[in-house]
């Protein structure tokens, strides 16, 4: 990796707030990211981020509503030039800062080779036979560009 | 991270019941000056912060909803290139003792943080009046100070 990528040049947290349980949870637009080099990008849970700038609860492990579910039950999607390049990525390997009581050990970044990423069309998706969430919930995230 | 040149504190108050936004000093030394890192002081290293001797804003001293912190950076065009940093991506050392995620138990827990040490930046000027503290939650009655070492080329 570039040393130039281990410096925080831009940064943007952004939140995918939900109402109602779904399959895929879509990222919203974010039009000040829409012509950016996106070249990090990491993910939050509750255990170190409680609520998002909305004061919305973040998903994460050891919540209280509800108790059962663990963070390798989300996968995240990101559409790059027309194609989904980053395919139902654990999200466990793009949680930087862990937790002890995470059954993960080895989180980082996600990084990229700058490009730029069409949010409206990136998801995560939830694996099936997990609890439910119970919303509203909102997924973390912290996107680096340049 | 690269050898360090200059570095300075700063201390953001936080002081009002029902705000969640507080703005950071002006800071003149500063004024002019590419800031080259930044590190957020915790409850682990700092008891009392330095210049205001007041106790450290860090997450788990706030409400037992066990409260985010964000902060906004702006350059001196304007432009917020750091828009909502949680506050833990600065905190540098490698355990931090929190309040339990789960606000039924009082168990405390242990946090492994980023082991990338200090938050690098690429080079900026940055415009301390025009940035600020976030807390979505509210700061509650309590005076506490964001301590925040700057680190800058000369």
């Amino acid at each position: 990796m570039h040393d130039q990528y281990k410096k925080l040049h831009n940064f943007q947290f952004v939140s995918i707030k939900f109402t109602a349980v779904a399959n895929q949870y879509y990222f919203p637009d974010i039009p000040m990211l829409r012509d950016r080099q996106v070249y990090k990008i990491n993910t939050y849970f509750k255990s170190t981020l409680p609520t998002d700038n909305n004061n919305t609860t973040v998903v994460g492990v050891n919540t209280a509503v509800p108790t059962t579910f663990v963070d390798s039950n989300y996968y995240l999607t990101l559409y790059i030039n027309g194609m989904e390049k980053i395919k139902s990525l654990d999200m466990n390997l793009i949680n930087p800062i862990q937790s002890t009581k995470n059954t993960f050990s080895n989180g980082g970044s996600l990084f990229l080779k700058p490009t730029t990423i069409d949010f409206s069309k990136s998801y995560v998706q939830q694996s099936f036979g997990v609890t439910a969430l119970v919303p509203p919930l909102s997924f973390a995230f912290g996107i680096y560009y340049l | 991270m690269n050898p360090v040149s200059n570095c300075m504190v700063i201390e953001v108050v936080c002081t009002n019941a029902t705000a969640t936004q507080f703005q950071m000093p002006d800071v003149p030394y500063l004024r002019g000056k590419k800031i080259t890192a930044i590190v957020a002081s915790s409850a682990s290293n700092c008891l009392a912060t330095g210049n205001l001797n007041l106790t450290a804003l860090v997450q788990n001293q706030l409400n037992p909803l066990f409260t985010s912190v964000f902060l906004t950076f702006a350059n001196n065009k304007g432009f917020q290139f750091i828009q909502n940093l949680p506050l833990v991506e600065l905190c540098c050392e490698s355990i931090q003792t929190i309040q339990s995620v789960n606000a039924t138990t009082s168990t405390n827990v242990l946090f492994a943080n980023n082991t990338n040490g200090a938050m690098e930046i690429n080079p900026t000027i940055i415009d301390f009046t025009k940035s600020y503290v976030y807390v979505p939650n509210g700061i509650g009655s309590t005076s506490y100070s964001l301590q925040l070492t700057i680190f800058f080329e000369n």
